[in-house]
């Protein structure tokens, strides 16, 4: 008898789900039980497995769709035996998935908290209680514990429910491959088209792919541009040069940079904040610790400026040069590339103008700084040729609203155009 | 005293069941380790005055019994001559030639075993202070509070009299007083209760519960209660002890009844026997982040690490239950994480044992428990009546008991009353921790004739047949 086997109801809030893998083709000899496809909600990567036994006939759903909870998953020729038990209607799958009580995992990286998976199978357990001990033994337990898996969410395979060695690393291994396919699509092979060379990524670049990619699916950017007129800036500047130069630093418009945004940011605390979506709060530091994002040959690093706020500019300019010169050289120490609060982002030398920059997660903001441009401005009624900042702010716009984010930046302006250059006595 | 940059150091305070396994293994583990306690040698409560003495008098009081029931088996022993110097003697001898064990083993592993009192001064300082000697400072990288427990006094109870006891002065058995007063039907105050009343006190005991042993399930306190009714002069439920006075050369009690009434009676001797707390005062635990909760536990995480991030602490000043071998799973958790393992405090079993005559072992969820928590379970009880090993060694009055998860039919929770349950009880554990189905033991072969056997008697009569408990081949 050919029956439909139907998406379950996805639980509380969830209406859909996209298909992540299909598990089965038409032709398989199914048993109950087995998972069919794992799709994924915005809360969890879900198994849905199959609640009756027979010979799949049709596939109705592909990676990449997106099912709702009732929609035909495949048809089947079902054993005879199930026969009496598996002409259940969706509507009753639906009521079992609503039973499960969700249990609280841990929060994963992205501050979103998990459901577990839904369980049809009759004979696989998911404690929905932790009253009741997990049932594995402790050697499992601590299998679990050492791949990084809360075993409340491994479906157990054995009699009663009990969970295996082979279930925790299968749920493991599952783990990581949804981890690593979600949302993207694979690649086709390019080397049909012609020649082509491979490079493994080495760990700095799979760090900063995974740094940005943290960052911009998590954050809602805006970016604000603003030229800042830099004329009487940049004439101070030539002239007091020679005098940090004589005492040992090189004064230029990075530690100008980083001098007047930590001032700036001293008078707009939210700038200098995190937001923390998971636990409904904003978190402001009081430190303010600059990070300035170098290129280097081996990739982008972000050395910091600590308590850029409390350093004099001459102290600023010498602290930049060491770490530069440490991160193009790979020496530079762990404890400068932590715990930064704000990054510049300078890339005036390489001729941009603005640019919108990605925030440093789990900063707030960003600075970009393009290349300053003569540019001809009416002074009163007579033109006369000015030096312009290009300065790209993007900033985070669930913990900043537009207007603050355009009044900090013209603060900054301000800041930086009537900086004043002093040595120390 | 300072340490080497290389291995990191280790500070112990405590070196009970919890604090002196921990030295050992992160010596183990290459560590530099200094454990102090008050004690000359390592061993703790447990071993000087716990665990160990009081098992050792309860052997002597397991074979007055012994032999005053042999007449049933057409032994018939003389009134038995109780030396009890001899006596103190024998148990002394054993604890210390333990405790003298341990502290060589600390010496043959180079842990560094101060005698001293400890405190921290700051979050990397502990000072240990003994009288007449200059107090001690010792840096570490990482320490274990591991101080264990004292005895409750009575609440109200102003008086001091050599004649009222605790746990620690009662296993020192000055004398046997012809009459002895209980206070608290707990598993300390009836382990002592019965040594004292077997060398031949009349012994009352009075709890506040309405009955004994208030944590255990009902159906395994009544073989030990009914037992203890003949051997006890009297106990006194529902009732609290209100008022201890001087009475010339006994102690006069006034106690009152749940219902109100108020009786005045005399004892020689009073055991104050109302609980345990834990160790956390006089710490300098105020110079750390360590946090205690309301009644003076130590707060920890699954790696029974403190609030403090390189202070961790186990056994009974952690928290419940103030069990030695609890402290020592504890020390392997905490020490394992210290040396960054992934290791997590999560037992799915804590077994506990009263060794009274007849014991009580448990282990896992007891239905009292489910019942609390509502979680559902089918139980299941094997009397020993129809256990043919009980009969041989003569005591049928045990019961041996599952309690099961329906929907998986795993075991949850085990108990056992009855002669030797605590030899039993491991099985139980084992049972728990494994997810092993009542099916499972059934299907294991016990050994026959054993009191094990009722431990698959019971998972056969779940399937409703079990060959002997309507009648014995
Ligand atoms: C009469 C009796 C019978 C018991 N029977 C059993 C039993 O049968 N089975 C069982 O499992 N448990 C039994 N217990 C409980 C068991 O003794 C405890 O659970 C166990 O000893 C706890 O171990 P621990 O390491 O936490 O602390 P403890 O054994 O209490 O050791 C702590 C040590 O720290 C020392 N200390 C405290 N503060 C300081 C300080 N500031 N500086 C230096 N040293 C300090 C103490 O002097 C002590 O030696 C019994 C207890 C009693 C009293």
């Amino acid at each position: 008898m050919a029956t439909d086997i139907a998406m379950p109801s996805l639980g509380d809030g969830v209406s859909e789900a996209d298909v992540l893998h299909v598990l089965v083709e038409a032709g398989d000899d199914i048993a109950k039980g087995q998972t069919l496809i794992e799709v994924e909600t915005d809360k969890a990567t879900v198994e849905v497995p199959s609640d009756a036994s027979g010979n799949v006939l049709k596939v109705h759903v592909k990676p990449g769709d997106t099912i709702l909870g009732g929609n035909p998953i495949i048809t089947i020729n079902e054993s005879s035996s199930e026969e009496a038990i598996t002409s259940r209607s969706a509507q009753e799958i639906d009521n079992n998935a609503s039973e499960q009580v969700p249990i609280d995992i841990p929060n994963n990286q992205m501050g979103y908290s998990a459901k577990p998976p839904i369980n049809t199978h009759p004979h696989t357990t998911v404690s929905t209680q932790r009253e009741t001990p997990v049932f594995a033994s402790p050697s499992i337990r601590k299998l679990a514990r050492e791949f990084g898996i809360d075993i409340y969410q491994v479906p157990g395979t054995g009699p009663g429910g009990r969970i295996s060695e082979n279930d925790v690393k299968l749920f493991s291994r599952a783990k990581q491959q949804t981890g690593r396919l979600s949302g993207l699509p694979s690649l086709p092979d390019f080397s049909t088209w012609g020649e082509v060379e491979e490079q493994p990524l080495p760990r700095i670049r799979k760090t900063i792919a995974n740094n940005l990619s943290t960052s911009w699916s998590n954050i809602p950017h805006v970016t604000l541009n603003l030229d800042t007129d830099i004329t009487d800036l940049e004439k101070t500047r030539q002239e007091v040069k020679q005098k940090f130069q004589a005492k040992g630093a090189k004064l230029t418009i990075t530690p100008i940079l980083v001098k007047a945004l930590a001032d700036t940011l001293s008078s707009h605390p939210r700038l200098n904040s995190s937001i923390d979506i998971a636990n409904s709060r904003l978190i402001l530091k009081k430190y303010i610790n600059i990070g300035i994002a170098t290129d280097t040959e081996k990739g982008l690093i972000v050395p910091v400026v600590k308590s850029a706020a409390d350093k004099s500019l001459f102290d600023i300019c010498v602290e930049l040069s060491t770490l530069a010169a440490e991160a193009r050289t790979g020496s530079i120490g762990p404890e400068f590339l932590v715990a930064g609060t704000f990054t510049i982002s300078n890339l005036g030398g390489l001729g941009t103008t603005h640019f919108t920059p990605i925030v440093n997660f789990p900063e707030v903001g960003i600075l970009g700084v393009g290349r300053a441009m003569q540019k001809p401005e009416y002074i009163g009624e007579s033109l006369s040729p000015r030096l312009h900042l290009p300065l790209s702010l993007s900033f985070d716009h669930r913990a900043v609203d537009g207007a603050d984010g355009a009044k900090f930046l013209q603060d900054l302006g301000d800041t930086l155009a009537n900086m004043s250059l002093h040595l120390p006595k | 005293m300072t340490h080497t940059a290389t291995t990191p150091s280790l500070v112990i305070i405590g070196a009970g069941p919890g604090g002196y396994p921990a030295a050992y293994l992160a010596a183990d583990y290459g560590m530099e380790v200094t454990l102090i306690d008050k004690d000359p040698n390592p061993g703790g409560v447990c071993l000087y005055r716990g665990c160990i003495p009081s098992k050792a008098l309860l052997h002597v009081s397991n074979i007055l019994n012994d032999a005053n029931s042999a007449s049933e088996w057409g032994v018939q022993f003389d009134s038995p001559k109780i030396h009890l110097p001899s006596i103190r003697k024998q148990k002394d001898k054993i604890v210390s030639r333990l405790t003298n064990g341990l502290g060589a083993m600390a010496k043959q592993r180079n842990v560094t075993f101060m005698q001293g009192t400890a405190k921290f001064l700051d979050e990397s300082t502990v000072r240990v202070s003994k009288t007449g000697d200059e107090p001690v400072d010792f840096t570490f990288d990482y320490a274990i509070i591991s101080t264990g427990s004292h005895p409750s006094p009575l609440p109200g109870l102003d008086i001091t009299d050599p004649r009222i006891m605790d746990s620690t002065s009662a296993l020192e058995l000055d004398e046997i007083p012809q009459s002895l007063l209980v206070i608290g039907g707990g598993y300390i105050g009836l382990e002592l209760g019965s040594v004292y009343s077997a060398l031949g006190s009349d012994v009352t005991v009075v709890e506040m519960a309405n009955r004994l042993l208030p944590e255990v399930d009902p159906d395994l306190v009544k073989p030990l209660q009914s037992k203890l009714e003949t051997t006890f002069t009297s106990i006194l439920l529902e009732t609290s002890v209100e008022d201890v006075s001087n009475d010339g050369d006994r102690l006069s009690v006034v106690m009152r009844s749940i219902l109100g009434e108020t009786t005045t009676d005399s004892y020689d001797k009073i055991l104050v026997a109302v609980g345990r707390k834990p160790f956390s005062a006089d710490l300098g635990l105020e110079m750390t982040n360590v946090k205690i909760d309301q009644n003076g536990f130590i707060d920890t995480n699954a790696q029974c690490k403190t609030a403090h991030n390189n202070i961790y602490a186990i056994g009974d000043v952690a928290g419940n239950p103030m069990l030695a071998h609890k402290a020592t799973a504890e020390a392997r958790i905490a020490i394992e994480s210290i040396q960054g393992m992934t290791s997590s405090f999560d037992p799915a079993a804590i077994p506990a044992i009263v060794f009274t005559d007849p014991e009580i072992a448990w282990a896992g969820l007891t239905e009292s428990q489910a019942k609390a928590k509502g979680i559902s379970v089918e139980t299941i009880s094997f009397p020993w009546i129809a256990s043919g090993r009980a009969m041989t060694v003569g005591h049928t009055d045990g019961l041996t008991k599952l309690v099961v998860e329906p929907s998986t039919q795993r075991v949850l929770g085990v108990g056992v009353v009855g002669y030797g349950a605590g030899e039993l009880i491991g099985e139980g554990v084992l049972a728990i921790e494994m997810g092993s189905r009542v099916e499972d033991i059934a299907l294991s072969i016990h050994p026959h004739p054993t009191l094990s056997e009722t431990i698959s008697e019971a998972a056969h009569l779940f399937f409703g047949h079990n060959p002997h408990y309507i009648q014995r081949k």
